[in-house]
């Protein structure tokens, strides 16, 4: 070994270790508190059963067993830490994995941090809360089973064409679409370090049967078969970071060879042979780790800055805050008006709901997007099926809670989450049997079970059931009328709810905000009595807002408001909004300022302005 | 050095298979005391009191009872019993012991005794099960299709065929190769394997799929006279003609009850002719006033069955009034070879039934007409009154069979001997359909049904998926999935369906839409 070549490295290699620690460390900090992997499991509910039934699916096609593998490890992101703890494992087996490669592929030349890159290129798949486990797992395995291959290689030709068999086989079957990736380093590996030619092109051939052979097997196609397993269709933020990744074990074997080789070469003599001595003492020196270290880093920086996605964090958390009703914390969130997502909105109204505010404090959140997000459009409500089902379940519309919670299940497919609304809204609806069908298949579950034994006592003792504050909450203004559901026409679904049910506070404050949003003031005047009924003590400020505008609109100076009065303090309010847009004589687009100072959070400013 | 490795090696080999063999197969307890008691033991499925065929598979079962062990007998007048024990409450019967046991006590009773090791080690005996082994064989195969229950979203479908002699299951056609098209109404002729028909929707395009003997179509039957194609259908005993309705159908939810509701805004009977590529129809089937569906030929196809509603008249905006549809079951006579019609004329009233007819399928022997009738309306399977109902057409009288359940009793079909027939009940839960075996005698009557045997018992505890349209066949369909598909996507040898010059165009806007669609990717 030339030059001090190797001294450097071992003087380094405390220095190795102790950085990969921190790299990995500050790894898991940024997974834990800025992505959040309890949100990746939110957003992908990953649903593993025990049982052969279960597991007998993942067999009837290649790739099945990683994804059967993969819905095992990634249910554990349900726990934050545990999920992140699952990542930064994963992401440091997968450098160590590379080192391997590394050793075996160019053994006599050691890198420093070189098989941390790949770490860095998961961090923009790792923000993607969409990202499936089972593609990192299936990117691993096909590493692990090159590495292997490379290192059980049999010195006997014929030995090597009966390995390339089964292991192609076995590879392919486990891992399905990222089979190729190992395909193409044993071809590399065949091709550049092992320079045999007859086996890579038996090798390359055979890959391109295997799938043709095994779509004849399988009830499966082609091209669900390859490119299911490769991460390709993700919205990767930058959208080349998986190529990057899988381009750098691809480009790695010929990319260390051909440098050795020129190495040896042209870069001997002369001026490339002093370009490849300044280059060795520069990079091989404390300072050109210092400098490879920081680049690393830098590039980790960047990825995390270009892919963190800020405006699906806020709205899964919000998801989250409202599967757990926090309705405060929704609202907390909602101020800090980060995105206007319809789901984010739609939570916002819940929220308001459920801390009094929907008609008093409805305009003091965005509602640009409020009379589309207020009750959910058949098509919104394909985004978030459980969600939808949700709401109805809180205004007692329980028939159309099971319709979506059975639309979650088509498209959701059998989470654990789908199931648990499936047993919660059958049981309200009394339908016992199919609720018991749920619930054996959520005793299935690890994490879930613990619910469903709890719930299979509610089955056995439907009187505690009912007992429970919730479903008597529930049950009280359940609709007892049958009616012909309109998805399309909110108000008319919320009056036939008002008219089939007793008590529905909520069904008649999400009418008066649906008339609100859509401007509807003879809506607002015409159930103006139902306050009555549901007991107000006074008129919400939004519904007095709305008289007023509706007074000044029409003229009419009396309107019937039994035995309520409109506060003064909003009759001062209201003056004070029209003198202010009186005062410029432009008119409402130069007096926005001062009014959504003022009165942004009036719905006089949101009718003027929205 | 190496007959002493070889050795080690077998003993060790040996011990092991010992010990697998003795925890897999435990042996028969001795019980010389039990106390008897004196009712019939739960078991799930309910295999009690059944008739059975003699060649389905083996009725296995979970005993819904406690004890720390079990221990079954199975025996009849002839042949060796069947003992079991099991120590989990699962019943599996060996496929091989079960078909001699039956196929040695056709025609006879098979009894079943149940023994239970309680907590204390003392055994209990709980009454003897009975079941009878009918004569008559059922067709082998049962080809349905399973889905999720269906709201507006499909995701998985596929059609599949079962042996019903044993467990095999397998796909004909599956929606994950066809861009998740939608797979339904597969029909046979005559129970014959080899003339198949299913139609797609969505993915590679609305189409019907014919499988005849060989002969492969891709066929659009949309015309200019009927802008939806082809829907409930019967195939001609001749083979050649395959009756059809055509409906527009909507899909609605109730706020209370069973929350899905369809119904028809219009529907029309029109005959598809495979020889000569043709739609034709008479106005007697394609009354504008009136919805006809739910054709079936007679057995010896000299009539048309269906069922046939007064067209509700509604005023633009107004509410559908699908509480007041009922479907009457008529008939018109037809002749295959001049393709002439008769008059028309009614078989079953809504004056004599008070409800509405639906899925009207006569006995191979042409003697009885199964049907389905409901409080209103003809989507029998998401009303919950449904029940299956037998019309002597010798007698013309009607009657309910004590066989169905207060939950949807629907889509049924006869076995090719006449003897046996499927059919798909939401008794359980009224939301999962599973399917069912009812032995039907020479006098017409029906027996308590067998739910289709499952090899692992439990498969039922978490199967949430429904199965439907479940047609009996004699033998295995031949064609697979791949085929299937490449007939799906066949663009190029895909025809439309020419309208008889004899029809008269209909002034109407396409309608392919349906109120069911696909799960967005």
């Amino acid at each position: 070994m030339d030059f001090k070549f190797s001294k450097v490295i071992t003087g380094n290699f405390i220095f190795r270790k102790v950085f990969t620690l921190f790299f990995f460390v500050l790894y898991f900090l940024y997974i834990r508190f800025r992505i959040d992997p309890s949100l990746g499991y939110h957003w992908q509910e990953p649903s593993f059963f025990l049982g052969s039934g279960f597991l007998n699916q993942f067999l009837q096609y290649p790739g099945g067993l990683i994804r059967y593998a993969a819905k095992f490890i990634s249910q554990f992101y349900y726990f934050p830490w545990l999920g992140t703890l699952i990542i930064t494992i994963t992401a440091w087996l997968i450098s160590q994995i590379t080192l391997k490669m590394l050793n075996l592929v160019v053994g006599d030349i050691k890198f420093h941090i070189l098989h941390l890159l790949p770490a860095v290129l998961l961090i923009p798949l790792f923000s993607l809360y969409a990202f499936p486990y089972e593609l990192v797992l299936g990117l691993f395995v096909s590493l692990l089973a090159f590495v292997l291959y490379a290192f059980y290689r049999p010195r006997i030709m014929s030995s090597r064409f009966i390995i390339t068999l089964i292991s192609f086989v076995l590879v392919y079957y486990l891992v399905g679409g990222v089979f190729f990736l190992f395909v193409l380093l044993v071809v590399l590996y065949e091709l550049f370090v092992k320079k045999s030619l007859l086996l890579p092109v038996f090798q390359i051939v055979f890959s391109l049967l295997l799938p043709i052979i095994t779509i004849n097997i399988f009830v499966i196609l082609l091209k669900d078969d390859v490119l299911s397993q490769l991460p390709s269709f993700l919205e990767f933020k930058p959208r080349i970071a998986p190529f990057l990744l899988y381009g750098f074990y691809i480009v790695l074997i010929p990319a260390v060879v051909i440098g050795k080789v020129l190495s040896k070469s042209i870069f001997e003599k002369g001026v490339l042979g002093k370009v490849k001595s300044f280059y060795r003492k520069t990079m091989f020196s404390t300072p050109g780790y210092i400098i490879k270290t920081a680049a690393l880093l830098l590039l980790a920086v960047y990825f995390s800055l270009i892919s963190f996605d800020r405006e699906t964090k806020v709205m899964l958390t919000m998801d989250n805050y409202a599967q757990n009703k926090k309705w405060v914390e929704i609202l907390e969130l909602a101020q800090k008006r980060i995105t206007t997502h319809r789901l984010v909105t739609f939570h916002t109204f819940r929220a308001l709901y459920f801390t009094n505010n929907l008609s008093n404090n409805m305009f003091s959140f965005p509602q640009s997007r409020g009379l589309t997000s207020l009750i959910m459009s058949r098509e919104f409500a394909y985004s978030a099926p459980l969600q939808c089902s949700n709401l109805y379940v809180e205004l007692g519309l329980i028939n159309e809670a099971q319709h979506w919670a059975h639309e979650a299940l088509a498209l959701k497919k059998l989470t654990p989450a789908v199931l648990q609304q499936m047993t919660l809204t059958s049981m309200i609806n009394g339908n016992t049997e199919f609720a018991q069908l749920c619930l054996n298949k959520l005793k299935k579950s690890l994490l879930f079970k613990k619910w469903a034994d709890t719930y299979q006592i509610y089955i056995e003792n439907p009187n505690l059931f009912r007992s429970m504050p919730t479903i008597r909450q529930i049950n009280a203004i359940q609709v007892t009328g049958d009616f012909y559901i309109r998805d399309n026409s909110p108000n008319e679904l919320l009056e036939l709810i008002i008219k089939n049910s007793s008590n529905n506070r909520m069904a008649f404050e999400y009418l008066m905000a649906y008339y609100l949003l859509a401007g509807n003031l003879e809506g607002i005047v015409n159930n103006i009595f139902r306050l009555q009924e549901f007991h107000y003590n006074y008129i919400p400020r939004h519904y007095e807002e709305a008289l007023l505008l509706y007074k000044l609109k029409t003229g009419k100076k009396n309107l019937d408001l039994g035995d309520y009065q409109i506060n003064t303090i909003t009759e001062q309010r209201f003056e004070d909004f029209n003198s202010t847009l009186a005062k410029y004589p432009d008119g409402k687009i130069s007096a926005q300022k001062e009014l959504a100072r003022k009165h942004g959070n009036t719905l006089w400013y949101y009718a003027m302005y929205y | 050095m190496k007959s002493k490795k070889i050795i080690k090696v077998s003993s060790a080999a040996l011990t092991i298979f010992v010990i697998l063999t003795c925890s897999f197969n435990q042996s028969r307890p001795n019980i010389k005391d039990f106390t008897e008691i004196n009712r019939l033991p739960v078991i799930y499925p309910d295999y009690t009191d059944t008739v059975f065929p003699p060649n389905i598979a083996p009725l296995n079962f979970k005993i819904k009872e406690t004890g720390k062990q079990f221990f079954i007998k199975i025996y009849s007048n002839s042949g060796d019993p069947i003992e079991i024990v099991s120590a989990d409450s699962k019943v599996k019967i060996s496929l091989k012991n079960w078909k001699k046991l039956i196929a040695a006590n056709r025609g006879q009773n098979v009894y079943m005794d149940i023994f239970s090791k309680g907590e204390n080690d003392t055994w209990m005996k709980f009454a003897t099960i009975t079941n009878t082994v009918a004569n008559e064989n059922i067709d082998e195969y049962a080809v349905y299709r399973i889905l999720n229950p269906a709201y507006h979203v499909w995701s998985d479908v596929g059609i599949y065929q079962r042996n019903l002699t044993n467990f095999k299951e397998s796909v004909i056609l599956h929606n994950n190769l066809l861009d998740k098209a939608c797979v339904n109404c597969h029909s046979f002729h005559k129970n014959n394997p080899d003339e198949m028909m299913l139609h797609l929707r969505g993915g590679p395009g609305t189409a019907l799929l014919l499988v005849q003997n060989g002969f492969k179509a891709n066929i659009n039957t949309t015309t200019d006279f009927n802008s939806s194609p082809g829907a409930y259908r019967d195939w001609h005993p001749d083979g050649d003609i395959i009756a059809f309705s055509v409906n527009k159908v909507h899909q609605f939810f109730h706020a209370r009850g069973e929350n899905r509701d369809v119904y028809d805004q219009a529907s029309d009977i029109i005959l598809y002719n495979i020889r000569s590529n043709m739609v034709t129809t008479c106005p007697q089937i394609s009354l504008p006033d009136q919805m006809e569906t739910y054709p079936m030929w007679s057995m010896d196809g000299k009539y048309l069955y269906f069922c046939r509603a007064p067209q509700p008249v509604t005023e633009k905006g107004e509410h559908f009034p699908y509480q007041t549809v009922f479907y009457e079951l008529m008939r018109i006579p037809y002749h295959v070879e001049t393709g002439s019609w008769g008059e028309i004329e009614s078989v079953l009233p809504k004056s004599k039934t008070g409800g509405s007819i639906t899925h009207p399928k006569i006995s191979p022997d042409g003697k009885y007409i199964l049907f389905c009738k409901c409080d209103y309306g003809n989507f029998s399977i998401y009303r919950p009154e449904s029940d299956l109902y037998l019309l002597d057409l010798s007698t013309g009288e009607f009657r309910r069979l004590a066989m169905n359940s207060d939950r949807s009793d629907s889509y049924h079909s006869w076995s090719s001997n006449g003897r046996w027939f499927i059919f798909s009940s939401k008794r359980e839960d009224g939301i999962i359909a599973k399917l069912y075996l009812s032995y039907f005698d020479t006098d017409g009557k029906a027996y308590k049904p067998v739910l289709l045997p499952q090899k692992d018992p439990s498969f039922y505890d978490t199967f949430i998926q429904t199965y439907n349209v479940p047609e009996l066949v004699t033998g295995p369909v031949k064609i697979g999935p791949r085929m299937l598909r490449k007939l799906a996507y066949d663009r190029e040898n895909a025809v439309d369906a020419d309208l008889d010059p004899a029809v008269m165009s209909r002034d109407d806007s396409p309608d392919l839409s349906m109120p069911w669609q696909s799960a967005p990717n």
